[in-house]
């Protein structure tokens, strides 16, 4: 590489080149070409798989284009996005229920994840096999793991059968409104393992000597969990909690599995969402108008709102991380 | 080199035509619509037939009639590909790249596709190879396969639905015959329902709810005696009030029940609709709403059970109507995009209209033959347990809703809709039914009907 790198000499006996302002010297025409073919398996595979599909989709997005249609295609200018926050209900429920996804699962399964990662790290013997176990069912195929849930968790499944022998009559779970997040998320704390060991491995890196400090100021197990582990994994603490909150804004699979499969019957087609749409999510709404109902230009939309809600998010949460955020080396 | 602003404005224009480019324009070829002679020579061509997924024995059905079909006519080589569903169908299309047939599970799609010219209008060919579509198919099968006055794609197979219900629980339970109306279905299902000492419920009589196997057919206007859509295309639902009394039957027999227990029976048997574990087998249903199939699944399942079958009651307290029924079934497209349409309907033709095959398919994948000719042969006709099917599937009254533009959308914001009544969250059945209306209406209207 320092050969591409290297100054450019003028050989053209030309005007000398001048280089980019703070940016070293720029290689001349024939330099372009072997610094092109070194990038250019990622400019060709960026272009065609990422830039493409997003700018496609942004042109679909302001059109009527339907998937499968030859009808020809109108520019409809801001119709879609005004239609989706005018006349869909769905739209407003797929978003309600996101929301309570984001509010409710992130929060929860970076907190199992945490907990479970204290309480292995200060297992003495057989740490090794407890966080195996722990992390195993995360390498579960997420298809595979909604299937398993649903048998386990049907009403008369063993799940209920065991609550039935502790006198307690189990919910109907994915198959009843009011049960069917809550079903969801059990599942993703059930498959929280690779967080789980992201949070141990952060916990083992806290410097002893804090902890001993603060036992000599006499925190007990709790303030020195609050004192100095809380601040000490805070940076992997915000991680859990963006990255599962990126995640879960486009929550899809599990939903997918669980409803079409919950209502599913040789006489039945998919009902996304079942049952009564308390699983219709912001991602599955997205792909049944997509391609349940071939309405590519208004799931274009969606996704590009989707985006931009995720990005704005974003934004929104590094800044506020400045707050809770500690960094070791000083200041927050 | 391109000053920096032209490079862009190339490239914005060059993308624009790209992505233009990716929007199928539509089929601009000059292919003649009329159809092949049979017994003509032709130049050795392969037409690709998509379906929808299906068990092994049904691929080996399919199989073995292309390749009589191929054995017949050599110059024909059919290329079959299951497990395409009507979205990998609309990708396809979308991508220039469609099946010359494509075979799909449901006629949901029927008049979005035609309206779209995602599929061709068979009467050129139906005309040019003779085929009287009056004469070959009863009448129910044309209605979902045609939008305005376009044939869309042709019927292989077909669905009815009926009641199925258990002998032995009737006779136990004094029940000398059937039940013709709604009401009577109701009186003839509490009568039938036991419960558990702890008052749970052991035999549910008949099970309501819209979502549970297939009754959401008992809500699409045939056996509440009204249309979906009306004569200007609109939904009835706000006008007619024989939908408020549909769903007044519906939610009685719901609270008769309790809507927990409903629930609960909903949530353990819909995944065992089609096993062993089936409640009407299991005892757990004295009465159950079903396709024709579970005949052929019974028989399967448990061949000594004694069953009956009869049409599904009616909601006019007169029985007006009884006998009629939903019937709607597996539709076969021409691809508009197809670049061997005259071939491919040849091959279409074959599978739609071929009584041999429509019959060895109806026996393996438990379905109606959808020809005159096919059911004429057909030796389960005289069935008792299918005769039934076979009626209501030549019942003059027996449709099934207007497809419209709007594909599956109407129906499934209809389940959606009932499913939120039953679940209690919808106070006034008026105003709901007239809201659900509206948007089913603005659907229809967006997508250009």
């Amino acid at each position: 590489m320092a050969t591409a790198l290297a100054p450019v000499e003028n050989t053209s006996g030309g005007a000398p080149t001048r280089p980019a302002r703070g940016r070293g010297p720029s290689p001349s025409g024939a330099r372009w070409w072997i610094v092109l073919a070194f990038v250019s398996p990622f400019v060709v595979g960026f272009s065609a798989f990422v830039l493409y599909p997003v700018v496609s989709t942004l042109y679909y997005s302001l059109t009527d284009f339907q998937a499968g249609s030859y009808r020809p295609v109108h520019f409809v200018g801001l119709r879609n996005y005004r239609l989706l926050f005018t006349q869909s209900d769905n739209f407003w429920v797929s978003v309600r229920n996101t929301l309570w996804m984001v509010a409710v699962m992130v929060p929860l399964r970076t907190a199992w994840a945490m907990l479970t990662a204290w309480v292995i790290i200060r297992v003495k013997r057989g740490r090794t096999v407890y966080r195996t176990l722990f992390f195993l069912p995360s390498m579960v195929p997420v298809v595979a793991a909604a299937l398993s849930f649903i048998v386990l968790l049907n009403p008369v499944g063993p799940f209920n059968r065991i609550l039935d022998l502790v006198g307690i009559s189990g919910p109907g779970w994915f198959s009843d409104p009011a049960w069917s997040k809550p079903s969801l998320v059990l599942m993703a704390l059930w498959a929280s393992g690779n967080l789980m060991v992201i949070f141990s491995a952060a916990m083992l890196d806290v410097p002893r000597e804090l902890y001993e400090a603060a036992e000599l100021d006499g925190a007990g197990t709790l303030r020195k969990f609050v004192s100095v582990t809380l601040p000490a994994i805070s940076p992997v603490i915000f991680f859990a909690l963006l990255t599962g909150m990126i995640y879960t804004f486009q929550y899809f699979t599990e939903a997918f599995v669980a409803s079409s499969s919950s209502n599913m019957t040789s006489s039945s087609s998919q009902l996304l969402g079942y049952p009564a749409n308390s699983l219709l999510f912001y991602s599955t709404e997205l792909y049944q108008q997509g391609f349940s109902y071939f309405k590519t230009g208004y799931a274009s939309a969606m996704a590009w709102l989707l985006f931009l809600v995720i990005f704005a998010a974003t934004v929104i949460f590094i800044r506020a991380s400045r707050r809770f955020v500690h960094h070791a080396g000083g200041g927050r | 080199m391109f000053k920096p602003i032209t490079g862009a404005a190339a490239a914005t224009a060059a993308g624009v035509l790209l992505l233009s480019g990716c929007t199928s324009s539509g089929p601009a070829d000059s292919q003649p619509t009329s159809a092949i002679s049979a017994g003509a020579s032709h130049a050795p061509t392969t037409v690709t037939v998509w379906t929808f997924n299906h068990l092994p024995n049904e691929v080996a059905a399919f199989k073995a009639t292309l390749g009589q079909l191929h054995a017949k006519y050599p110059w024909l080589t059919v290329k079959f590909v299951p497990n395409k569903d009507d979205a990998a169908y609309a990708k396809a299309v979308a991508a220039g790249d469609p099946p010359d047939v494509f075979i799909s599970s449901a006629p949901d799609n029927v008049a979005k596709f035609c309206y779209n010219g995602t599929v061709a209008d068979l009467k050129p060919y139906l005309s040019s190879a003779g085929v009287d579509t009056a004469k070959t198919f009863p009448a129910a099968t044309l209605v979902y396969t045609r939008y305005q006055d376009k044939q869309c794609a042709l019927p292989l197979l077909t669905d009815a639905f009926a009641l199925y219900y258990n002998k032995k629980m009737f006779a136990e339970a004094g029940i000398t015959k059937p039940p013709r109306t709604l009401a009577e279905l109701t009186a003839a299902a509490k009568k039938l329902t036991k419960k558990n000492p702890d008052g749970s419920i052991k035999t549910f009589g008949f099970v309501p709810r819209s979502d549970f196997n297939a009754n959401r057919y008992i809500f699409t206007g045939v056996q509440s005696g009204t249309d979906f859509y009306g004569k200007d295309g609109k939904t009835t639902f706000a006008d007619d009030a024989k939908w408020q009394q549909l769903l007044k039957w519906d939610r009685e027999l719901i609270d008769y029940y309790g809507a927990s227990n409903v629930q609960k029976f909903v949530g353990r048997y819909q995944p065992h609709a089609d096993d062993a574990s089936n409640p009407l087998l299991t005892g757990a249903a004295a009465m159950e709403f079903d396709g024709e199939w579970h005949v052929g699944e019974i028989a399967t399942l448990k061949k000594d059970f004694d069953y009956g079958v009869v049409p599904m009651p009616v909601l006019d307290a007169q029985g007006t109507g009884y006998g009629a029924g939903n019937t709607l079934g597996t539709v076969a497209y021409l691809s508009a995009g197809s670049k061997h349409k005259q071939e491919a309907f040849f091959a279409l033709q074959q599978l739609t209209t071929d009584t041999t095959f429509l019959n060895q398919l109806a026996d393996t994948v438990y379905n109606i033959p959808s020809t005159f000719a096919a059911l004429k042969a057909w030796d389960k006709a005289s069935d008792p347990h299918w005769k039934p099917f076979v009626d209501l599937f030549q019942n003059s009254g027996s449709y099934y809703k207007t497809l419209t533009p709007a594909g599956v959308e109407d129906m499934d914001t209809w389940r959606a809709f009932l499913l939120e009544y039953e679940q209690g969250k919808v106070k006034d059945a008026a105003s709901g039914l007239s809201g659900v209306g509206k948007k089913i209406d603005d659907l229809n209207a967006q997508s250009g009907q």
